[in-house]
């Protein structure tokens, strides 16, 4: 079906009409509480009809199907199957209002996604795809009340994929204008724009007047007709009614139709009559639509990067020349990848580049994963680097919000693959101007270059704005007089518009003093009009030369941020955290001393010069450990509490992470006195004390494979199997997740070589303990520690 | 201060230890303008059906249900969160600072219930009426099930976001639903911690402590 959105958009002025609350409707006609809606399609039909009917004589174009909470987890246990309710619910509107534009109706799944909730984002496509497939006989899809920028997500994937049917996208905000997610308009409109919506709405939420300032941000966001389906004010809590009048819903509504607004019904408290009073007030409108702005925009769900003033990008997220890097891929040690990632962000970096394409790694699987991962803690966007399109198509899937890609060049066969990934998944992308002659040694074949790739893109439907051409610095070791030419070239796209990004670091590969090298072309690149500078912003002369340039430019107002993380010289004002004072610490070496204060640079800086001449293993055995020992006395004895323990754990860390460095530097084995998968028990998140007691096993030298939480138990058995793991760590924080545990020690036990068993929990005692079978019974972390001494020996 | 003494206790934190106590204390004060506080709450019929109580349709089992709302002419049902922010800066700070990580959480839970405190004075300043002291599915003996009904009730998904787990627990974390009963005329302050509480002995009162509660 071609052109879809033109459903939605209005002729004439003329505005669409949804209907009114179905809820409310079937409440004021004798629906018992209780009652699951979506049922009464078919054990009583004629009440649901009634409701329709009476909007489509009020004037409704669009009637929705009662199926808003019929997905496969909803309808459980009911003993009517989704395709049934959904089937009899789009029969019910056929023959109440025959003359109405179907819609199926598609809500919330009811569960949260992951990272949050447990539902995966994959588990979420396959429950809409089901619904989608069951409505397949409605005219248009409409996905409503989605607080979750991930779960509509799913849901918008699901529908355009399997049918045909036009699409309305709709979500609920907050009156602060965000969704209980964290979501602006502005991220809901750039994300499902690009994602294929055939229309974008506002829903729920509130009464007219809280919307309309949130649709308009929506409006200039999206090129796409726009809806609104308000409440009728907010619910009185001593007796539910909604006192809103219809006369002021409309009034309440009516500029956001002038903002141009062209589809408008109403949601929860609103009835056919609220459908014949907006009608009866949209007959003689005038709109002036706000005009969507056409602006370079990557967004994650919470935060939106728009490229109107220089935005650095982050590129230390990358396993090139970097062996402790492509270790902690080989080892899938996300903690790393997220530390590197907080890191770049602390220092300033606006959108991070993230790749993972290394000898032996398999992208396809990992970058996707480690989109997610990194997703679930850090706020800014992404920029998903790699050359493999699998990789890159499995990480656009499940990326949440729009990313960007690095990269497509003029080379036919790289637009052939890459572009239509990036129109299909909504992002923008960057392009490297150099084709199948190679890189160019002009400013007029880069221009050229970019020429090509700028209407390739425009041909495969994206938009200019989302095109970051990039002029590509050569080293000027070898090719000197090549800086001034992708200067010229950067200043020419920059004065006709086109946005730009610059790899500057290769700028000064070969020679001394690179950090001088580098910011200085990098000023020279941001003057000539660059935005998009993909750098080290960790690097101190880097930042300076953002930090200045933010100033000089007027970014960066009244020299606020500037002043804020001067003195430049000093690689910028990173924020230490004091350590809590701690009694401990006056015994031992300078280094087992930082330790047991919980002084973590200073231990890292000790245990550095310590390697200098001395390998890991003496590290470990003479200082790290006996240090260790000693905190976990003091804290037994009640000389220091579990701040202080976490601190010295902290310490610890670090020096661990100087030893893995220097491993991956020289090839040696890493320190492992015994692996422990850890998990918290299936139906449970909560993971404090668990996280406690891996960081306190690795600082003792243990490696922690830590499972997460909600664990399946077949999914720790499958790991002790695979990798012949000796000891496990379960622990369950309510009384109702116990049996997960019981279950968990029970399949272990049935193991041809079993593992041993600790179990903590605030819930779990010594009895429960020995009554599902566990071997220890931990209070907690220190305890954890012991039980690993006794399984692996000393 | 009770929230600070609360949020010290849940983290370990020693009565000796005064670093760690204006640490503390620095991150209850950052916590309402970080994490402001959202709830909703509604009042709805209570009849009688023999000795139990009965919400808007729905019985309420136990003898602590009962207790509380003996006398009631209504039942008032609330909820509050601090929202999904929360939950997300406890995971991120533990992958940095896991002390404050351990602290954060501590306070978050102190704060979320004194704030559900303050809008239960709220509720009975707005309907000029007494409030019993309040109760939670999963006290006592009123079953955990009893979410189900409260989810219902609040449209907790809908209001505030929050969404219940398979095993019932919510998310986001800090997050509380509760009852009490409307009166007339102030209600006495109950019996309320260990002596009720279905999970002692728990890891607290081992040590001689008690959670405040």
């Amino acid at each position: 079906m071609e052109n879809k959105t033109s459903l939605f958009a209005s002729s004439n002025g003329r505005i669409l009409l949804l209907d009114g609350s179905m809820g409310t409707m079937l409440q004021k006609r004798g629906m018992k509480p209780g009652t699951i809606p979506e049922l009464l399609n078919i054990t009583d039909p004629a009440l649901v009809q009634s409701v329709h009917r009476d909007y489509a004589r009020a004037g409704s174009d669009i009637v929705y199907a009662n199926t808003f909470g019929a997905n496969p987890d909803k309808l459980k246990n009911t003993g009517f199957s989704l395709e049934e309710v959904i089937a009899a619910a789009i029969d019910n509107v056929r023959t109440a209002a025959p003359d109405c534009l179907c819609a199926l109706d598609i809500g919330p799944l009811g569960q949260l996604l992951e990272p949050l909730g447990t539902l995966s984002f994959e588990d979420a496509y396959d429950k809409f795809a089901a619904i989608v497939r069951a409505g397949k006989t409605a005219d248009l899809i409409v996905i409503e009340t989605m607080a979750d920028l991930y779960e509509t997500k799913a849901a918008l994937l699901a529908a355009k994929e399997n049918s045909d049917l036009p699409v309305l996208v709709s979500m609920t905000f907050q009156e602060d204008g965000r969704t209980f997610t964290g979501t602006t308009p502005e991220i809901f409109a750039r994300t499902m724009t690009g994602l294929g919506a055939d229309c974008l709405g506002i829903n729920c939420s509130a009464g007219p007047d809280t919307l309309v300032p949130l649709l308009k941000e929506v409006l200039a966001n999206t090129h796409l007709p726009v809806a609104a389906k308000p409440n009728a004010g907010l619910p009185d809590p001593r007796d539910g009614s909604y006192s809103l009048s219809d006369a002021q819903f409309v009034q309440d509504l009516l500029p956001a139709l002038e903002a141009g607004v062209t589809v408008a019904g109403g949601c929860c408290g609103t009835t056919p009559e609220t459908i014949q009073a907006l009608k009866a007030a949209v007959t003689d409108l005038q709109p002036d639509r706000i005009p969507c702005e056409p602006k370079s925009v990557v967004c994650s769900a919470l935060q939106s990067v728009t490229a109107d003033k220089v935005c650095p990008i982050g590129e230390r997220l990358n396993p090139t020349g970097k062996k402790r890097f492509q270790q902690a891929l080989k080892d899938r040690d996300f903690a790393y990848l997220i530390s590197q990632a907080l890191e770049q962000v602390e220092a300033g970096a606006a959108i991070l580049d993230l790749n993972v394409g290394a000898p032996g790694i398999d992208e396809t699987a990992l970058l996707p994963e480690a989109v997610k991962r990194i997703q679930s803690v850090v706020d800014v966007p992404l920029q998903l680097d790699s050359s493999n399109p699998a990789a890159l198509e499995a990480a656009l899937r499940v990326y949440n919000g729009k990313p960007s890609v690095n990269s497509v060049s003029a080379e036919q066969e790289k637009l052939k693959a890459v572009l239509p990934l990036v129109k299909r998944y909504g992002a923008s992308v960057v392009g490297l101007a150099l084709d199948e002659e190679g890189i160019p040694k002009t400013a007029e074949k880069r221009l050229e270059n970019a020429e090509k790739i700028l209407k390739a893109c425009e041909e495969a439907g994206i938009a200019r704005e989302d095109v970051w051409i990039d002029c590509l610095s050569l080293t000027v070791s070898a090719q000197q007089e090549q800086a001034m030419e992708t200067l010229k070239a950067i200043r020419t796209l920059s004065d006709r518009g086109i946005q730009t990004t610059l790899g500057v670091s290769n700028i000064s590969f070969g020679l001394p003093d690179r950090g001088l090298l580098t910011a200085t072309f990098l000023t020279m690149a941001m003057t000539a009009g660059m935005r998009l500078p993909i750098v080290n912003v960790n690097n101190p002369q880097i930042r300076g030369a953002l930090d200045a340039f933010m100033v000089l430019n007027g970014q960066d107002a009244n020299a606020r941020a500037f002043i804020d993380s001067s003195p430049h010289e000093m690689g910028g004002n990173s924020p230490v955290t004091k350590p809590v004072k701690s009694d401990a610490g006056s015994n031992g070496t300078p280094l087992s001393q930082a330790i047991q204060k919980g002084l973590k640079d200073e231990a890292a800086a000790l245990a550095r010069d310590y390697l200098k001449t001395r390998d890991s293993l003496a590290l470990t055995e003479e200082e790290l450990i006996p240090a260790l020992d000693q905190v976990g006395k003091d804290y037994e004895t009640g000389v220091i509490f579990l701040p202080q323990l976490l601190q010295a754990a902290s310490a610890a860390q670090s020096v661990f992470e100087e030893i893995r460095m220097k491993n991956a530097q020289s090839g040696g084995s890493q320190v492992n006195r015994g692996t422990i998968v850890m998990a918290t028990v299936k139906g449970d998140i909560h993971d404090i004390g668990k996280n406690i007691a891996s960081t306190i096993l690795e600082t003792y030298g243990y490696q922690v494979l830590d499972l997460g939480r909600d664990v399946d138990p077949a999914v720790i058995v499958q790991t002790v199997k695979e990798k012949d793991i000796r000891l496990v760590g379960l622990s369950a924080l309510m009384t109702t997740t116990l049996p997960a545990m019981e279950e968990t020690v029970k399949q272990l036990k049935a193991l041809p070589n079993p593992p041993k068993v600790m179990v903590g929990g605030a819930v779990v005692t010594p009895e429960y303990a020995e009554s599902i079978g566990a071997d220890y019974y931990c209070a907690d972390a220190m305890a954890d520690c012991a039980a690993a001494r006794e399984v692996f020996g000393q | 201060m009770k929230m600070h003494e609360t949020a010290c206790v849940y983290a370990g934190i020693d009565h000796n230890d005064t670093a760690s106590r204006a640490m503390m204390q620095e991150i209850l004060d950052s916590l309402p303008s970080r994490y402001p506080p959202r709830s909703t709450w509604r009042q709805v019929p209570l009849t009688w059906r023999d000795e139990m109580p009965v919400a808007d349709g729905e019985a309420l089992p136990g003898t602590m249900a009962a207790g509380f709302l003996q006398g009631a002419s209504a039942i008032i049902l609330m909820a509050i969160t601090l929202g999904p922010a929360f939950d997300r800066d406890v995971r991120r700070l533990a992958l940095t600072d896991m002390t404050r990580s351990l602290f954060l959480n501590a306070a978050g839970a102190a704060f979320v219930d004194q704030e559900l405190d303050r809008v239960q004075a709220e509720i009975e300043t707005s309907l000029g009426r007494h409030l019993s002291d309040r109760f939670s599915p999963g006290y006592g003996d009123l079953p955990l099930a009893m979410q189900r009904f409260m989810e219902r009730e609040l449209n907790l998904s809908g209001r505030l976001g929050i969404h219940l787990l398979d095993t019932l627990l919510m998310v986001p974390e800090k997050s509380i639903t509760a009852m009490a009963g409307v009166f007339d005329t102030p209600q006495p302050q109950s019996i309320r911690g260990c002596e009720v509480c279905t999970l002692y002995p728990c890891a607290l009162a081992k040590k001689g402590q008690t959670c405040g509660k």
